[in-house]
């Protein structure tokens, strides 16, 4: 790579890469495997950053490629190393407070989510892209975006509030 | 009830822990990533007339599937065996370059890339390099034809193709070694810098040629023809760059033209067929061999193999990149070698993890290990 290249390269991740670890991380819940993904992906990124650099949207390449990744995750060699050793979720003393608990139910309800419907519940709602940008990102159509992300939604009330599912599950049974 | 504006709001109230990351990291990891690319790249070896090109394997035909998927019970597990080729004294710093299609030679350099700070910043050019060849497992230091050889790569009668140059500076020079003595090639009129050097079994070398001051842009494909110090230019598009010269003569690259890339197969006289790539993605061609050509889609960022005699595409669902593939279409790539019949575990020595960068017609798997130790590791992965 060009010097010069490389210095948009450089300034291109000083940029973006806290934006996309936490993108990894709200799509994989470890902050471990959110750094492989994100490695993963800058370095592929790297390697053909002359070619992607002249696209017109460079970020919808960055986040196609590291939700890519993540989709992908279990069959990459460097994932099935660190999967094994991924440490479990303890719940800190800290946690006790509600505000922390009820994020870590999200995550938690999140990382429930069929790998599918997460991406687009992340991508939607976190990335903040449109039906057709995140339908472009995850290379399928926005309907199916859409249905995805009414599932995904569903899935997620159901999970933080249990009540609604009785009442969403009572509803069911008395029509 | 939870709405989508709710949804949001406690997404990004979610305490993330910070990265370990930092630019830096990322971007010698993309160096070191380019240079074996690179390496892989130009160590494109030659078919060997074998006889044995199959049918595209089975599971990466299957749609969806992947080498996971693939792994069912009744697929054998090859365990491949590892050896470290012994460096010569001194060398700490060796990277693997190419291995023939017959698996008796391989190449690699004591190479350390530059750093020094210039106007246009860090990574001006090679401060040293020093190539090496191995017959059988014996090496032999190359000898240097000015500041800094690179040796790219090796065909099936060991003659080896590389370029030079001076200093801290890109190449200036093609060297072609033919029983370990350099051969300085005659370049064209004018200032001109080389990258990325293929061979074939003929010992016909392709070399990408930039004119002074046009960076890495690629001003056209030289060839020289075995035997001959005198280059010909390809009668290639423009900015076409060539990553394999198959043993017809045929060339196999790609082109860059209002941000679309495409990657073809071109004949001697220049006819090109592009290879096909899937709606909304763009195939990079980065190695061909016999009938088989790997590269990565993008932006899916997936494996894809091309049949070069049928023209059929195949996308595997492996993301990483594709370095090599082989007479028999077997890639390597992602820690292991792509193969319908098997799978692949490729271990270092001592028993860590590794990457592999080249593949031999007899299935000798050159790589090096993942922490990036100064070792060139082959596999017999061959039946």
């Amino acid at each position: 790579m060009r010097a010069d290249q490389e210095r948009e390269y450089t300034e291109y991740v000083a940029g973006r890469l806290p934006r996309l670890h936490r993108t990894a991380y709200m799509l994989c819940g470890d902050a471990h495997r959110a750094d492989d993904i994100v490695q993963a992906t800058l370095t592929a990124l790297y390697v053909n950053w002359k070619r992607v650099a002249a696209a017109d949207n460079v970020d919808a390449y960055v986040q196609s490629i590291l939700v890519r990744r993540y989709l992908d995750e279990r069959r990459l060699r460097w994932s099935r190393v660190r999967l094994g050793g991924v440490p479990a979720h303890a719940v800190s003393t800290a946690a006790a407070e509600h505000g922390i608990v009820e994020r870590d139910a999200l995550v938690t309800a999140l990382r429930a989510l069929p790998k599918g419907q997460r991406a687009v519940i992340v991508l939607r709602y976190f990335d903040d892209l449109s039906v057709e940008a995140t339908a472009e990102v995850l290379g399928c159509s926005a309907g199916n975006v859409k249905s995805q992300c009414s599932r995904g939604l569903a899935a997620l009330r159901d999970a933080l509030n249990p009540a609604h599912v009785g009442t969403t599950q009572g509803s069911r049974d008395g029509s | 009830m939870m709405g989508e504006q709710d949804v949001r709001e406690r997404l990004q109230a979610v305490e993330v822990p910070g990265t370990r990351l930092s630019v830096e990291t990322l971007v010698a990891g993309g160096r070191k990533r380019v240079l074996r690319r690179r390496a892989v790249q130009a160590g494109c070896g030659v078919a060997l007339a074998t006889g044995l090109l199959v049918g595209v394997p089975s599971v990466l035909l299957r749609p969806g599937g992947g080498p996971d998927e693939t792994a069912g019970p009744s697929l054998r597990t090859v365990q491949c065996a590892a050896t470290s080729l012994p460096i010569p004294d001194g060398m700490n710093a060796v990277q693997a370059a190419g291995i023939d299609p017959g698996g008796r030679y391989v190449i690699a350099n004591d190479l350390r890339t530059s750093k020094l700070s210039t106007p246009e910043g860090k990574l001006a050019g090679v401060e040293k390099s020093q190539p090496i060849q191995w017959t059988d497992g014996m090496p032999q230091v190359l000898p240097k034809v000015g500041d800094w050889v690179r040796a790219e790569a090796v065909s099936a009668g060991g003659v080896v193709a590389a370029v030079a140059g001076p200093k801290d500076k890109w190449a200036d020079s093609v060297l072609r070694y033919v029983a370990g003595v350099p051969e300085k090639m005659t370049p064209p009129t004018g200032k001109w810098t080389f990258r990325e050097a293929a061979i074939n079994a003929r010992g016909d070398i392709i070399v990408n040629g930039s004119r002074k001051g046009s960076g890495d842009r690629t001003d056209a494909v030289l060839l020289w023809k075995a035997g001959s110090a005198t280059a010909t230019r390809l009668p290639l598009p423009a900015y076409a760059e060539g990553t394999s010269i198959l043993d017809d003569g045929s060339v196999l690259g790609s082109v860059v033209s209002k941000g679309d890339l495409t990657s073809y197969v071109w004949d001697e006289q220049g006819r090109g067929r592009a290879l096909t790539a899937p709606a909304g993605q763009q195939g990079a061609v980065n190695n061909a061999h016999g009938d088989w050509a790997t590269g990565n889609l993008w932006p899916s960022g997936q494996v894809a193999r091309w049949n070069l005699r049928t023209g059929e595409m195949t996308a595997l669902p492996v993301n990483a990149p594709a370095h090599a593939v082989n007479a028999e279409g077997w890639i390597a790539s992602d820690g292991t070698v792509l193969r319908d019949d098997a799978k692949v575990q490729l271990t270092t020595p001592g028993g860590g993890k590794a990457e592999p960068l080249q593949i031999s017609d007899t299935g000798v798997v050159l790589g090096v290990p993942f922490d990036d130790g100064s070792t060139v590791i082959t596999w017999r992965c061959g039946d």
